[in-house]
């Protein structure tokens, strides 16, 4: 092995380049002032224009696409005169009543899976074979079941979220530091209280998380279950809509469900910044 | 008399690639009441496998843990324990965090929180008591854990290298801090760790470790006497000590490499 002595060989190097600056596309940083604000409008309005332009160009019959005024006036009428109001509470009953009956399930089943093996052993190869069955796929074989009626609706949104639910707050239960396990038990704590004064609180913000994405699925299946059998709710009204031609009732039932799937999502999030800010 | 802890020819394996991997080999161990006793040793000793088997945390291969003459089969809040990492409860305030161990032993309210006072005292961070862990800098979450660990009123406190994250100027006021609460307490306290200055500085005695399998190379009584400072640091004898401990772990990795 040769060693450098000599001070001549002290050329200056060839410098390879700096990291460019940038100021937007900084990887994991804040925006500069008002740039996130202006985006954020940016990516709702510039939709609403182009719709709006398009439709004022008068090149697509108002029958496929309907002017947002006309949407707008639909939804005004919708809401006073055929109350539309019934149909989303309808609908938020079916998505609250499945999805949280599948949350009382999931949620312990989720932690014990995750804080004892043998629970997994027990669920997890089950579970994991379900969970790639199309929750659609189950509704021939629920009406065959329960019928036609609100229990159908109710337990196809039961199925299509529970496996997911309990999964995710699995993957919450086994993140919980090991270390924080054990220094309960140096402190004098046994299973029962580690399980539930140190586990519990620990995946409370991370069960939060998975019902909030797992409430986007509940939102789909509703509709999937309204569109095949229902004389209300949000998808009837859509498939109804369909029936006589009212594109622009269509419109109105999607931008509602949007909306009231957001409500639902800022609720979550607010319980999550409320009572376990300190995983903020 | 029996002394407080005892490790009696402690060995432990663990299974790797179909063959078992000596880890720790007939370590033997005496704690009497009231000493500072640490284990020195390099990384790949097995020292937090120790300390973790002494916790009751992992259980050993072959050997015993006595704890006053009683075999340690399990955790419990006679053993008390500091880890590396920050392991406070992010969920509990500072004050929670230290009622723990009282709570979980069904102490009621006013006691809990009278002996949450007393330790947020000794640690000096009554004025933290609503503070979140996460508003706390490294060495003060080590305060509270320290403070956590004592409230519970162990028998012994185990400590895995519980200044090992922190930088060098909040690890030297650490230390300060620790030979204070030992001096006020008397507790019986065995720490881990990798720095020599920290165990000798704090110490009665120090065990070295070899490493690969760990083994007890030597143990060295420290004769620094009870008033010691930071200025104990630059003593000559303080530096003879650390020149023989460092030796010894020297030899142990040469030992490995002949």
């Amino acid at each position: 092995m040769s060693v450098t002595t000599d001070r001549q060989v002290l050329k200056p190097a060839k410098l390879r380049p700096f990291l460019a600056p940038t100021r937007l596309w900084r990887l994991r940083e804040e925006l500069p002032g008002q740039f996130y604000g202006i985006l954020a409008t940016a990516s709702i309005v510039i939709p609403l224009l182009a719709w709006t332009l398009l439709s004022l160009s008068g090149k697509v019959e108002p029958l496929f696409l309907p002017g947002p005024d006309q949407v707008l006036q639909a939804f005004v009428t919708m809401f006073t005169e055929k109350d539309l109001l019934v149909d989303v509470g309808v609908s938020l009953a079916r998505v609250c009543g499945g999805f949280l009956l599948g949350a009382l399930v999931a949620i312990p089943l989720g932690l014990l899976m995750g804080s004892f093996k043998a629970v997994q052993a027990l669920f997890e190869p089950a579970i994991g074979l379900i969970r790639y069955m199309p929750a659609s796929a189950f509704v021939p074989l629920l009406i065959l079941w329960l019928g036609v009626d609100e229990p159908t609706k109710v337990a196809l949104i039961f199925i299509g979220t529970i496996f997911f639910n309990t999964l995710m707050v699995a993957d919450t239960a086994r993140a919980v530091p090991k270390e924080l396990i054990n220094v309960s038990y140096t402190l004098g704590a046994n299973r029962r209280q580690v399980f539930f004064q140190v586990l519990v609180p620990h995946c409370l913000p991370g069960i939060i998380n998975a019902l909030r994405v797992n409430m986007a699925a509940a939102w789909n299946l509703v509709i999937v279950a309204e569109l095949v059998a229902a004389q209300s709710g949000l998808g009837y009204q859509i498939l109804r809509a369909q029936k006589f031609l009212l594109t622009d009732n269509i419109f109105v039932g999607l931008i509602v469900i949007g909306l009231v799937g957001l409500l639902t999502d800022f609720m979550l999030s607010w319980l999550r910044n409320t009572y376990t800010a300190w995983a903020n | 008399m029996t002394a407080l802890l005892e490790v009696i020819d402690l060995v432990k394996t663990f299974p790797h690639k179909k063959e078992s991997l000596l880890v720790l080999d007939q370590i033997n161990l005496t704690i009497e009441q009231g000493e500072f006793v640490s284990i020195v040793g390099a990384s790949g000793s097995g020292k937090s496998t120790l300390l973790n088997i002494m916790a009751g945390l992992i259980p050993p291969s072959s050997g015993a843990i006595q704890l006053q003459g009683r075999a340690v089969t399990g955790p419990g809040p006679d053993l008390g324990m500091v880890f590396q990492s920050y392991t406070l409860f992010p969920w509990m305030t500072v004050a929670k965090n230290i009622g723990f161990g009282p709570r979980m032993e069904g102490l009621d309210p006013p006691a809990v929180a009278e002996r949450v006072n007393y330790y947020l005292n000794v640690v000096g961070l009554s004025p933290f008591a609503d503070a979140l862990p996460k508003q706390l800098s490294g060495g003060m979450k080590q305060r509270v854990a320290i403070a956590r660990a004592l409230a519970n009123e162990p028998q012994v406190l185990l400590m895995d290298e519980p200044f090992g994250a922190l930088d060098a100027q909040t690890r030297e006021a650490l230390q300060v801090f620790m030979l204070n609460l030992w001096e006020q307490t008397k507790k019986t306290i065995v720490m881990i760790t990798h720095d020599l200055d920290e165990a000798i500085f704090l110490s009665q005695r120090v065990y070295a470790l070899s490493s690969c399998p760990g083994r007890i190379k030597a143990e060295i009584p420290i004769g620094l006497g009870s008033s010691r400072s930071l200025d104990t640091k630059e003593d000559p004898y303080f530096c003879l000590l650390k020149h023989q401990l460092r030796e010894l772990l020297h030899e142990a990795k040469n030992d490995l490499a002949g």
